[in-house]
């Protein structure tokens, strides 16, 4: 007896569609449940909360936004910025953003980051806030396996329909609808522990101040934790425009909120007012 | 710095009335005229202003508000008898004066420095982070907000842009439509 053999086409497609909502549900709660606690220690600092945030793009960004803020970055020619002074007090990932030769792009800063980005990963990984590659593998493959079952399943049924010649052309798209979400939640998987997701969410909850107006000694934890669009309206804007730079590929400097309007002349117009008298 | 809820200062400031009382068009309903807003916002940014005008005597530096309680101090400067005679002397007991930008890079940094100042003093006094629909980023803040004008509505219509985006869309789709049926 085949399976399915007396469904018609729609009757399939319909049951197909509902797998696949089902299949969806599983991909993205199966990562929310069962991946492996990690343990919270020490407060992280804030090189490990941008990794544990945003990965080692965001690593990079907040190195860079530290350094600039105090003084060891300055803006460059054409969307870098250049060493301004290399014997600036840092870690040792800043240290190697400062010893560059030349002016520093995105893609340079990052590639002299990576093993520190590596170094990094793997002490996150140790303290229980990172989970392990063979973890991230197998938390993979069990969010994509509903979606490699639901593919076998059309995949029978459109041979089934090819051979009694149905049209099959709605199942092979949702087949490949399939894919395309199977393929995303497979690069998408979260390689944080719930210990590292709940590290992130208790400094960001208790720094939403810094997304809005961060002072200078603050921006570092504030990039780390909200990216760069939080330097857009501040003096470090040119961090933000390079990221964009780098995100973009192009030169157009920075983002449309990149207004890097003076503040005018107009009474209270550009830079508000203040100033008390006491 | 101590809780306000036990301060003297915060006690006078928390108490003192803006404008006569019993004026037909009170303080909190010229501010909401003057803005656009609703009562209930035009009374939250009083509340700011309240705030802000005790971190301006508290917090040990030049504080800078946001728009929406600079559109409070504003107004109040133009009930000058109340201001100059009244809240600064009794109230506050020291002088706050306005202090709009010079225009310019730096006094837009040393703006940005304050406002960040504030926002952090404010956390630091009160216990809890300023609200962020009348304390915004500081993009908002120092890149959208200055852009404000006086606006008449008797002259013109204005429109929010995605209200203006969405009928732009309907007449080009009616225009296109129209073009095929005709």
């Amino acid at each position: 007896m085949q399976l399915f053999s007396s469904w018609t086409g729609s009757d399939f497609l319909l049951f197909y569609i509902a797998l696949l909502g089902l299949s969806t549900f599983a991909a993205w709660w199966i990562p929310a449940h069962l991946r492996a606690g990690g343990r919270r220690g020490e407060s992280a600092d804030a090189e490990s909360l941008a990794l544990l945030a945003g990965g080692r793009e965001r690593f990079a960004d907040a190195l860079l936004a530290d350094l600039y803020v105090r003084g060891g970055l300055a803006p460059g020619e054409a969307g870098t910025l250049v060493i301004a002074d290399p014997r600036l007090p840092t870690t040792p990932a800043g240290r190697a953003l400062l010893a560059a030769d030349g002016p520093l792009t995105l893609k340079e800063a990052r590639a002299l980051l990576d093993t520190h980005a590596e170094r990094l990963a793997a002490r996150l990984q140790r303290s229980g806030l990172l989970l392990r590659p063979d973890e991230v593998s197998r938390l993979r493959w069990l969010s994509v396996a509903p979606f490699a079952a639901l593919v076998m399943i059309g995949f029978y049924r459109e041979r089934a329909g090819s051979a009694l010649g149905e049209p099959t052309g709605f199942l092979i798209a949702l087949m490949a609808l399939t894919a395309v979400i199977a393929l995303i939640r497979f690069f998408k998987t979260d390689p944080r522990t719930q210990a590292g997701i709940a590290e992130v969410a208790h400094h960001t909850a208790a720094a939403q101040r810094f997304a809005r107006a961060p002072r200078p000694d603050e921006v570092s934890m504030a990039v780390a934790l909200f990216g760069t669009a939080v330097l857009v309206g501040t003096p470090w804007e040119p961090v933000h425009a390079l990221r964009q730079q780098g995100s973009s590929g192009d030169s157009s400097g920075s983002s449309d909120s990149g207004s890097s309007d003076s503040g005018g002349d107009s009474g209270c117009g550009g830079g508000g007012c203040g100033g008390c008298g006491g | 710095m101590s809780p306000p809820d036990n301060d003297a200062l915060w006690q006078r400031i928390a108490a003192h009335t803006i404008g006569p009382a019993d004026a037909p068009l009170s303080f909190a309903a010229r501010l909401a005229r003057e803005n656009g807003w609703d009562a209930a916002h035009a009374q939250a940014v009083i509340g700011e202003y309240r705030r802000f005008c005790y971190l301006a005597m508290t917090a040990g530096h030049e504080v800078t508000p946001s728009d929406a309680v600079d559109q409070a101090w504003h107004l109040h400067l133009t009930y000058s008898r109340d201001y100059w005679q009244v809240f600064c002397p009794q109230v506050l007991g020291a002088d706050l004066h306005h202090g709009p930008t010079r225009g310019g890079t730096p006094e837009r940094e040393r703006y940005y420095r304050q406002y960040a100042d504030t926002l952090a003093a404010y956390e630091a006094a009160f216990g809890e982070a300023p609200p962020a629909r009348i304390w915004p980023s500081a993009r908002r803040r120092f890149s959208i907000d200055p852009k404000g004008v006086r606006v008449n509505f008797f002259d013109v219509i204005v429109l929010r842009r995605r209200v203006a985006l969405a009928l732009g869309l309907i007449i080009l789709a009616v225009g296109w439509l129209a073009g095929r049926i005709m």
